[in-house]
């Protein structure tokens, strides 16, 4: 006999427990299902597959309104700043991808 | 329902709410999958040298979201109060929506919380090298400017604190008593 079940006395049984000490559930409630369609639906946001072309013209589309707005805000320099910075990464991905999607031409990069 | 019915400050209003939380989410994206790779890097590859610059480039990431954030709140807290919050509830919207409902942020924290968690145990057995610790520093200082400005905007639309969700729960405590 083990010294933990010399301890036990034979009067419990061990259990399991989550490696990940969350419990199991199925994956989403409906209600955490119906509290994110609303959330998309009120931001007229809908997740879908993307090619990068379809992702590219997203980008281009939010950005473009953003920053024609941006001149009329109250944002300090460092914050428009941080906004050009990121949407600049961000357009510079979305060429990359949609340019390596693009079928070569003649030998030419398209 | 026509823009013509709203006044220029409540379309600047709605304009601004609804195109920052889709830069907002823009930005998100980006970073969901800059930490999926940054995953495959500290998981799959005894190569680390992509670490530091995908860490880099999620923390400018991070801070343009933070100002995405403020941009889409860059209206009169009068408008927040006669337009934007009313629009968030019922009948339009179910009780208590929030932006906790936000899947794609919601994704990025755990995806955060998960890199956190591997970092740490890398610098517990001395794997990190100087250059991704410093470069984890400065994502995790954008983590808190982040939510500095989040409670500023907040403070600015509901001073006190009482979000949509907080009063849904209270109400329900209240009518269950």
């Amino acid at each position: 006999m083990s010294d933990n079940e010399h301890a036990d006395y034979d009067l419990i049984a061990p259990i399991s427990l989550p490696e990940n000490g969350i419990a199991p559930t199925a994956p989403g409630s409906q209600e955490q299902t119906d509290d994110v369609a609303e959330y998309d639906a009120y931001f007229r946001i809908e997740h879908t597959e993307m090619a990068p072309r379809a992702w590219a013209a997203t980008v281009k589309s939010v950005f473009k309104d953003v920053s024609q707005d941006l001149p009329e805000t109250s944002l300090d320099n460092e914050e428009k700043a941080r906004l050009l910075d990121g949407m600049a990464i961000v357009l510079m991905d979305s060429l990359v991808s949609d340019t390596a999607c693009e079928p070569r031409k003649g030998g030419r990069v398209a | 329902m026509s823009s013509e019915s709203l006044t220029k400050a409540q379309q600047v209003a709605v304009q601004r709410w609804k195109l920052g939380h889709h830069a907002f989410h823009i930005y998100l994206v980006s970073m969901n999958d800059r930490l999926a790779r940054l995953r495959s890097v500290l998981q799959d590859s005894e190569d680390w040298s992509a670490a530091p610059e995908l860490l880099r480039v999620l923390a400018r990431l991070y801070d343009a979201s933070t100002a995405s954030m403020r941009y889409a709140a860059d209206f009169p807290s009068a408008q927040y109060d006669g337009l934007i919050r009313p629009s968030m509830s019922p009948p339009w919207l179910s009780a208590g929506f929030s932006g906790r409902f936000n899947s794609d942020h919601d994704k990025m924290l755990t995806a955060l919380k998960q890199l956190r968690s591997t970092l740490k145990s890398s610098v517990r057995r001395g794997e990190a090298t100087p250059e991704v610790t410093a470069a984890a520093a400065e994502l995790w200082r954008a983590q808190s400017r982040n939510r500095a400005a989040h409670k500023l905007i907040c403070e600015k639309f509901v001073p006190g604190g009482r979000s949509l969700l907080k009063e849904y729960f209270e109400n329900t405590a209240e009518t269950t008593q």
